[in-house]
């Protein structure tokens, strides 16, 4: 141990889309916070390239496949890695992981202040109870703790926040929030969301997804100027992220004290008191160790990182890992089931097209098993669908035959629209799919890593054979052409709605974390990202796990304050 | 009118609370070239002014080559885009050395084929226009012939490397994406039911 460092009144571990929250909300509520980040700072102004057109990239956005191909190849499969947005994506030769050789999957990491809240995708949807019931009418996994009332405001809060524009349905499922305007449909989608809701009678509803990139300022942060690639960063803070939002907010206080190029590995605990007294770090600097403490600890590491944190940090009272006397830590690992879907030619509007790039597209809310479950569908559950409308450019014909002018001509020209529909899958939370320790394999600082065992089950696999099913059956009633059915589900993991490993629960016999994020053996130490998930949904995940850690945060205070902790 | 010095101000720190306002496109751009450039002196290996990958004639090759499958017309051309630099940049640095090998082994090809043009014994580069036309249109026809039978590794062929390069590296580039595609990359708005 190179040093015991000087105390403070909370410590995060993580700088993501959760540890921001939790650094904005402990902060601002008054307590001296250590945020603990793995990678290194980031300064917009240095690191983001959203604005470096295609032809100063040196591959033309093709990627340094030499060097993807040696320290990348895990991190190259998600949809946000590109040949400049690579730098916020791990390196995965430094940060190993197994698998059983016959279930691959896909840990998506970041490592930067920021995490992966600099590429995220930013579509944000509410839960409601019919997804914080689902586990308890199943008899499937645990009851969740808390319901909708408990996380509405919260969602109000964060919302208001973020800054979220989109369009309010009232649906009882997805319930709406504050919302700047939405942006805009395009033509196509406009006409095909018209013959959607005429054909299934409104039982079916097609909208502009609600995205957490603005359509109007908030302070500090100017409205979208559709440039396109939010994936390497966004100057004008259109979109949420730490890094341009809670992280700041924190700062103003003057009580936040943020530590990049620290890993953390180890949550302290003291059997005496049964609290957790800090956090054990690798400077990755100096490759030298350090202890912090303080009274409350949050992980906000990512569901993976906080589940290893828990397991790497055993003691005689906890031989299992931290918290872990149920042995939930690491069961339950979900991930949503995607590329489920369906696309076709639109024919018509050959003399429209779109002038700007919007980061963002269609959203079809979930409109299966609605009632809960009793219809007569094969699976529980359900899904939703995201996609959009454009007309096809030069980029899916380089391969066409022909050249010369009449061959630069057709290139040029572009072709009919097409429509997608793409599906995200509600997976169910299965002990069987967990993350344990890995016996021998470290990371590059000597840290005992992970073995990654995650499958999909046949409700999955029901789920994503209806999702391919009716996407096409929707184009085919809105008068798509030539539809082209997706066949191949997604490598769990690849969603990067990883969630679970540490799931909310009313019972510690059966759960890690109690209503409040908070362990049930531990009631100092707070785990609020998505390894809190007790069960999927189909939305994406991380405006829960947002309000969530607000949450926590406050209840975290309050306890402090009343002197529980 | 924001000014520059508050635009560097607000867009500089973390830290920085203020209103980031509404930037025209330029400054915009800047902004991200500024990051690019900094980004890009941490890395090594700046791009060269000669090929690295081609020999003189072949870049030559290369050159003509390419501006006859996206010649100048009325709008700029495969030279004018500087394409053959950009296939050098991919044969160079993405490329294994096999797949570099097979290239440069096809612009041979290209040569002979050229040399036994009936009324022609000039290599490619020399030959008239209309006798590289007749050559790559003949490759340009295998190659649909092999696609069409559904030969392994057609894409592989060192002419659909090529073509491909081409096109990719011509629709990407300055001229190909501002006067071509007259694309706006920043338009500062969207507008989903625009004239075509």
């Amino acid at each position: 141990m190179q040093s015991i460092e000087r105390d403070y009144d909370a410590i995060v571990v993580g700088s993501g889309i959760t540890g921001g929250w939790a650094a904005k909300e402990l902060c601002e509520r008054g307590l001296r916070t250590l945020v603990l980040e793995a990678g290194r700072d980031i300064d917009p102004q240095r690191d983001y390239t959203e604005h470096v057109p295609p032809w100063e990239m040196r591959f033309r956005g093709l990627g340094n496949r030499r060097e993807v191909e040696a320290r990348q190849q895990v991190q190259r499969r998600s949809v946000s890695f590109d040949e400049l947005s690579h730098v916020f994506w791990t390196d995965d030769v430094d940060n190993p992981y197994s698998t059983p050789s016959d279930k691959p999957f896909d840990w998506l990491r970041a490592r930067q202040v920021g995490g992966k809240s600099i590429i995220w995708g930013r579509q944000v949807y509410r839960w409601s109870d019919l997804d914080f019931e689902a586990n308890l009418r199943d008899g499937i996994g645990v009851d969740w703790p808390i319901r909708y009332a408990d996380i509405a405001p919260w969602y109000d809060h964060v919302e208001r926040f973020i800054g979220v524009s989109g369009e309010a349905l009232a649906l009882p499922h997805l319930p709406d929030g504050p919302y700047q305007p939405p942006m805009e449909l395009n033509c196509v989608e406009a006409a095909v969301r018209d013959r959607l809701h005429g054909h299934f009678d409104s039982a079916r509803r097609m909208t502009i997804g609600r995205v957490a990139v603005l359509t109007e300022p908030l302070p500090g942060r100017a409205p979208c100027h559709y440039c396109g690639p939010c994936q390497r960063g966004c100057v004008t803070r259109s979109y949420f992220s730490s890094v341009t939002a809670s992280l700041p907010a924190a700062r103003a206080t003057g009580r936040l004290t943020l530590r990049p190029h620290s890993i953390a590995h180890t949550v302290v605990y003291d059997a005496k008191s049964g609290r957790a007294s800090g956090v054990r770090i690798i400077d990755t600097r100096t490759r030298t160790e350090h202890e912090f403490r303080s009274r409350v600890v949050f992980l906000c590491a990512s569901a993976l990182e906080s589940v290893r944190i828990l397991l790497n940090s055993g003691s005689p009272s906890f031989p299992d890992g931290l918290a872990n006397g149920s042995g939930a830590v690491g069961l339950g690992i979900m991930d949503h089931i995607k590329q489920g879907g369906a696309s076709g030619v639109i024919p018509g509007w050959e003399d429209r097209t779109t002038i700007g790039s919007r980061p963002n597209g269609i959203l079809i809310p979930r409109f299966r098993n609605l009632d809960g479950g009793s219809s007569a569908q094969a699976f529980i559950r359900g899904y939703q669908f995201q996609g959009g409308a454009g007309r096809v450019g030069w980029h899916g014909r380089t391969r066409d035959p022909g050249l010369g002018a009449p061959f630069k001509a057709r290139l040029t020209e572009l072709g009919p629209w097409v429509m997608s529909l793409a599906g995200f899958g509600e997976a169910l939370p299965r002990d069987e799919n967990r993350a344990a320790l890995h016996a021998e394999l470290r990371d590059a600082w000597g840290i005992p890593t992970l073995h990654i065992d995650v499958a999909w089950s046949p409700n999955e696999l029901a789920i994503y054979r209806d999702m391919t099913e009716s996407a096409a059956e929707m184009l085919e009633a809105v008068g798509a052409k030539d539809i082209v059915r997706r066949t191949r589900p997604s490598v769990p993991g690849n969603a990067n709605h990883e969630m679970g490993g540490a799931r909310m629960g009313r019972d510690r016999r059966t759960s890690v974390l109690n209503g409040w994020n908070q362990a049930h053996e531990v009631p100092n130490l707070f785990v609020t990202d998505g390894a809190c998930m007790t069960s999927s949904a189909c939305q994406n995940p991380s405006l829960t796990y947002m309000a969530l850690t607000a949450r926590a945060a406050a209840h975290a205070v309050d306890a402090l304050n009343r002197r529980e902790l | 009118m924001t000014s520059r010095r508050e635009m560097l101000r607000a867009l500089g720190g973390i830290a920085a609370l203020e209103f980031v306002g509404a930037f025209g496109v330029e400054e915009l751009i800047a902004v991200g070239r500024r990051a690019h450039a900094l980004a890009d002196l941490r890395r090594s290996g700046a791009p060269g002014t000669s090929p690295r990958a081609l020999t003189p004639a072949q870049h030559e090759m290369v050159v003509q080559a390419a501006e006859r499958i996206i010649p100048r017309t009325d709008t700029p051309g495969a030279t004018d885009a500087a394409v053959a630099d950009f296939i050098d940049i991919m044969l160079a640095d993405w490329y294994s050395p096999g797949e570099r090998e097979r290239f440069t082994t096809g612009l041979s090809e290209l040569d002979a084929r050229a040399r036994s043009l009936a009324g022609g014994g000039r290599s490619f580069a020399q030959s008239t226009e209309r006798q590289q036309i007749a050559v790559l249109e003949t490759l340009d026809g295998e190659l649909q012939v092999r696609r069409q039978s559904g030969a392994a590794g057609a894409n592989d062929h060192w002419f659909a490397t090529l073509k491909h390069l081409t096109v990719w590296g011509y629709y990407t580039s300055r001229p190909g994406i501002v006067e071509e595609l007259r694309v706006e990359l920043i338009p500062g708005r969207y507008d989903g039911n625009a004239k075509y």
